[in-house]
């Protein structure tokens, strides 16, 4: 209940390095394009990113919010001053309810990402035709990540 | 092998020591005039994995500490050195130039914002009457298909309304922080705010104490991500012959 302590600690906010999250919303749709020159298949990105953005507003959605409302404890809502108190206990509960949807798509998308980590052979699209020199496409032996930064997202 | 470019900085620009890009191959500059691109070989035809684009944004993210850059989309490979000098760098020579003056000395700090849906639900029926009455009648017994979902729409448009009026109330106190701002469409979950301010890598400090301060003041239900510094991706336009979005 104490996460946003006032003025106690005066510590001096500085901002974080992007999440893998973040780089997907900056690098693959903004920045300096040449565009005669952009010859990496993009197609299996764009998708994706595309797939990210779509916000589904349907019935489902609606009867998710109903539901989620209906088992969210709001008697403490009307009654003034005290809700914070109630906050972490209720917390949680319907959250999960409500998420479903937009939450799958993203967890696509996460699953996509993770193959790389998953799979011997790590790629975006498992076929990726004609656009890019399909003629002189080798298949890629199988690497060993080195990274350190396994889990970011 | 062909060359992946990350970004365009002066001529003047030091690397930062070795850096690590693309599958770990080192950084380097291909210098054409008073311009340098940065790049790293690679394989023309390496399946697109996550650490490539997390590369991407590391390189230019190391190099935006102390050096003006200009960040190219993910995706931009030619063939050899000699195509970046000349096709890149040469025939953007203008537009390049101009464009890393207008940056100069310039930082993008991205702040995205978020409703927490408990909070922003518990303020909504604290706030609005009729939305009690509708969850009342929806829980009334008569607990038809019917009132469900006309309860689930009105919450839906009530937390719609209220996204846009946080996001709007946060984007004028960040407007305040920075020399300019744009804000993008929001497309994760709960976002309400996606805003990218351009600040005096001098003023950064100011920012910081703005981005606290206005941490501390709002209500409970947004929460801020405060990311950065970055080059300035949401400032550049597209395509390489566009004027600077904020121009």
């Amino acid at each position: 209940m104490t996460v946003r302590g006032y003025a106690q600690n005066r510590y001096l906010e500085r901002p974080a390095p992007s999440s893998l999250a973040d780089v997907i919303d900056t690098i693959l749709d903004k920045g300096l394009v040449i565009d005669i020159y952009v010859r990496v298949s993009l197609v299996g990105i764009e998708l994706l990113t595309i797939d990210a953005r779509i916000v589904i507003a349907s019935v489902d959605t609606y009867l998710r919010f109903a539901e989620a409302v209906n088992r969210l404890d709001l008697t403490e809502t009307e009654t003034q001053g005290i809700p914070e108190l109630m906050e972490n206990i209720t917390e949680g509960g319907a959250k999960h309810k409500t998420e479903g949807v937009i939450e799958a798509v993203q967890e696509k998308v996460a699953n996509v990402l993770k193959r790389d980590e998953e799979d011997e052979e790590d790629d975006y699209e498992e076929e990726e035709d004609g656009s890019t020199r399909s003629d002189e496409r080798q298949p890629e032996p199988a690497r060993k990540r080195t990274s350190s930064r396994r889990r970011e997202s | 092998m062909a060359v992946h470019i990350y970004g365009v900085v002066s001529a003047a620009t030091r690397l930062p020591g070795p850096l690590p890009g693309r599958r770990e191959a080192p950084v380097r500059l291909v210098v054409h005039g008073d311009l340098a691109a940065v790049v790293s070989e690679i394989d023309a035809d390496a399946r697109l994995r996550r650490d490539d684009l997390l590369a991407h944004a590391r390189v230019l993210e190391s190099l935006v500490e102390d050096s003006t850059v200009l960040p190219m989309r993910f995706g931009v490979i030619v063939e050899t050195d000699e195509e970046v000098a000349h096709n890149v760098l040469e025939a953007g020579e203008d537009r390049l130039t101009a464009l890393l003056s207008s940056f100069d000395g310039l930082v993008q700090l991205t702040v995205k914002a978020y409703h927490d849906q408990d909070r922003a639900l518990r303020h909504l029926f604290r706030e609005r009457p009729e939305l009690r009455e509708l969850r009342d009648q929806a829980a009334a017994g008569r607990a038809s298909y019917h009132s469900q979902l006309t309860l689930g729409e009105a919450i839906a448009r009530a937390l719609d309304e209220l996204a846009s009026d946080d996001a709007a109330m946060v984007y004028d106190e960040l407007a305040g922080l920075a020399e300019h701002i744009v804000s993008s469409e929001v497309n994760a979950k709960d976002q309400i705010l996606d805003a990218a301010l351009l600040v005096q890598r001098g003023a950064r400090t100011k920012t910081d104490e703005g981005v606290t301060r206005l941490r501390r003041t709002l209500p409970d239900r947004v929460r801020l991500r405060y990311i950065g510094p970055l080059p300035p991706y949401s400032f550049v336009d597209g395509q390489l012959a566009g004027e600077p979005v904020w121009a």
